[in-house]
């Protein structure tokens, strides 16, 4: 009575593949650079493109260099590509942003043990233009200028400056121009974070494709809108100013850097949220984001292997109803 | 994360079908794993055989023949009939019980296992709660395997025998309550056909494996039983349909649990629902059947898409075997392992609230914690994470290592 040794069940599967889910999210980020380009910035897309394929690019050489064969580059490291082209100035200049690039794609993906550390690559190479690079990681300019003869400002720019807070309708759109006061020039920041609507009508198709899970993003926006709200900062506005819904869409929900448990999820979330709204108070810069994703992302091993003692204490001790009951 | 795993829906089970041609030969495997305990052969090579004759014996259970034929081979390891061309009508003969206490040697004899696929004797299951009886049964047609749809079917067509078990367990060992398990989808299915009968109902979600024992009891009483402890232990006896039918069919008629019940799935055709002698061969239900099978581009599985086996043309129908099925091969399911992204698609999918990659990676390195053996203990091997995974990593396997290795070291 022989039975088939080489395959095993289940003879089912459920959602894309590991390539089918980075495909998924380089198509949205695509498209999200597209609409940029469409809106303001014609010249933005074929930029786009060229880092993209530049991360692969990298990828493979230093494959190249450390494994000594070469390997078809793999669509994660797409989506690095594209979501540190997202979250920098449109007009960056290319040879930082391409050394940004290489610390994330050889330094982020390639080398850093994901075993002992999970960290965001692309959060790794914009933490790293923020420190070396700082000067043109503030530099906002308009359109088809080369020089900033008006002094301009991103929404959240003019926030720290004036602590005037842009209409959240306008923001919510990406409706993002005019001048404040005559004073300051208003311009969108970074391509990714140019409307917030956008991002979450494509991570609520990521979620519902089997794609993202909605648990760091909702821990995300919600520690991020408790400390607002105790440190009576415009809770509106800075939810959709600056990168907050882009990271707690496509950043915070990266797999790979986040715990991998749901209570993992709730917490490091729920912190990177937290810290990035008390930056955004109390710190040098604007933006928070890269400290708190980063902050939880050093946190995530330990995070797992708390939950996973936490189940097993409370399987031993109690033999409650699990979170999902059916 | 939608990473879900659906179970059937669509029009209702048509009614099942007796197979024929009867089929020329039948075997049986005497292995103790697969019934649950030693079974001893009582026939030799050369006896002729009746329908409905004890062929092997065991502790908990008896095995019978279900056609009439001469035993061609018996050994410690098989028993196979040649089954005769004539085959004579069962002759019915109600077979009542009295008393509770005649439960277990009556389920013994008539061979009742557990028929959603666990095998359990019943008689050892049933002997084991007479002194302190569960105060409910319920009737699991919950049936969330993809693509079956047997017990739905023996629900609508012929519920005489199953609740005619089902009134039997309730009385005898006076049982206070029956509970009625659907999915949400086949209640409305199966309310035409059951406005007789005295019951309540209690649905299931529509995904697998909303059926899981564990996950009833959890949601009649709000208590998930913890490793180690029973259904019954929580006061809940949860009979599968199949199991039911089985014993309401030797009640009715006498006949003993020789038949199988089951759904034959193959690419574009509508579902079969079959009932097949037992030791019938995988080969011989795909002919009668008309199904064509190519193994160059097709897979023969047996017990469902998430717990069953890849079989071949010669696999004999067990008493566990609620499908057969032709599925045509996917590359997805040949795909190298790839490393984990960490993605917690395998934490939504797990039913139990358990930590499948965590145990996974913990096992695979040798590391044992009484965290790790905890979970492990309360895995049921449903197969949910491994069908959501997008690195293809094979975690029921690795599970079901664990656990061996655990008992060893033990």
């Amino acid at each position: 009575m022989a039975e088939k040794q080489s395959m095993k069940a289940p003879f089912f599967r459920s959602g894309t593949d590991v390539r089918g889910m980075m495909w998924a999210m380089l198509a949205c980020l695509t498209l999200t650079a597209a609409h940029f380009s469409l809106r303001y910035d014609g010249a933005y897309f074929p930029r786009f493109l060229l880092v993209v394929f530049s991360g692969w690019a990298l990828e493979w050489v230093v494959g190249l260099l450390h494994d000594g064969r070469s390997a078809w580059p793999r669509a994660s490291t797409g989506v690095t590509g594209a979501l540190l082209a997202l979250s920098v100035p449109a007009h960056m200049p290319l040879l930082p942003l391409l050394c940004g690039l290489l610390v994330a794609v050889w330094f982020g993906k390639l080398i850093v043990d994901r075993n002992a550390l999970r960290l965001n690559p692309m959060i790794l190479g914009r933490l790293f233009l923020m420190i070396v690079f700082a000067a043109p990681m503030q530099a906002w300019l308009a359109p088809g200028r080369e020089i900033s003869a008006i002094t301009s400002a991103t929404p959240l720019g003019l926030y720290k400056a004036e602590g005037v807070a842009f209409s959240a309708h306008k923001l919510l759109l990406g409706a993002i121009g005019g001048d404040w006061e005559g004073v300051y020039e208003l311009l969108p920041g970074a391509p990714g974070e140019l409307m917030p609507l956008l991002a979450l009508f494509f991570g609520v198709i990521l979620y519902w494709t089997g794609v993202l899970d909605w648990r760091p993003g909702v821990a995300f926006l919600s520690g991020f809108a408790v400390v607002c709200v105790v440190l009576r900062m415009p809770l509106v506005f800075h939810l959709l100013a600056g990168s907050v819904i882009f990271t707690a869409v496509y950043v915070i929900t990266d797999p790979r850097s986040t715990p991998g448990s749901k209570a993992g999820r709730w917490m490091a979330g729920a912190m990177a949220g937290a810290i990035t709204a008390a930056v955004r108070h109390h710190g040098y810069y604007p933006e928070g984001v890269v400290f708190g994703v980063l902050a939880a992302n050093l946190l995530a091993p330990t995070l797992d292997r708390l939950a996973f003692a936490l189940r097993g204490i409370t399987l031993r001790l109690t033999g409650r109803s699990p979170s999902r009951g059916e | 994360m939608r990473r879900t795993i659906p179970s059937r829906t669509g029009a209702p089970s048509e009614a099942p079908e007796a197979l024929t041609p009867s089929p020329s030969d039948l075997a049986f495997s005497l292995d103790a794993e697969g019934h649950r305990g030693a079974m001893q052969v009582c026939v030799r090579a050369g006896d002729a055989v009746l329908s409905g004759q004890p062929i092997a014996e065991g502790e908990w259970q008896v095995l019978h023949s279900p056609l009439a034929g001469t035993v061609s081979v018996s050994d410690a390891r098989q028993v196979v009939i040649q089954c005769s061309t004539e085959q004579p009508d069962w002759c019915a003969a109600p077979m009542p019980l009295a008393d509770k206490s005649e439960l277990p040697d009556y389920l013994r004899a008539m061979g009742l296992v557990g028929m959603g696929g666990g095998r359990f004797p019943y008689a050892r299951r049933i002997a084991r709660i007479l002194e302190r009886p569960p105060h409910t049964l319920v009737i699991n047609a919950v049936e969330c395997e993809p693509g079956i749809g047997i017990d739905e079917s023996l629900m609508i067509h012929q519920n005489r025998e199953v609740f005619a078990g089902a009134e039997a367990f309730k009385n005898l060992l006076g049982m206070r309550r029956c509970v009625l398990a659907v999915r949400r989808s086949t209640r409305r299915h199966l309310e035409p056909f059951l406005e007789n009968h005295s019951f309540d109902w209690l649905e299931m979600p529509d995904r697998y494996p909303g059926g899981a024992g564990k996950l009833i009891s959890a949601k009649l009483s709000g208590r998930m039983p913890r490793a180690g402890m029973l259904n019954s232990d929580l006061g809940f006896l949860i009979s599968n349909v199949a199991s039911l039918w089985a014993f309401g069919r030797r009640l009715i008629e006498g006949r003993p649990s020789v038949d199988r019940p089951l759904t034959l799935l193959a690419p574009d055709a509508p579902p079969r629902q079959l009932v097949v002698p037992l030791g019938v061969s995988a080969g011989h239900v795909l002919s009668a059947c008309g199904v064509s099978f190519d193994a160059a581009r097709q897979i023969l599985v047996a017990e469902g898409r998430l717990m069953g086996r890849a079989v071949e043309r010669d696999y004999r129908v067990g008493k566990g075997a609620i499908a057969l099925m032709v599925l045509n091969r996917e590359r997805r399911w040949e795909r190298p392992e790839a490393p984990c992204i960490l993605c917690g698609s395998c934490f939504d999918a797990c039913p139990l609230g358990l930590h499948p990659i965590g145990m996974a990676n913990r096992i695979r390195e040798g590391r044992s914690s009484r965290s790790l053996e905890a979970q492990l203990n309360e895995c049921f091997l449903c197969g949910a994470c491994s069908a959501v995974c997008p690195a293809e990593i094979p975690l029921v396997q690795v599970f079901r290592e664990g656990k061996t290795w655990l008992k060893n070291k033990a």
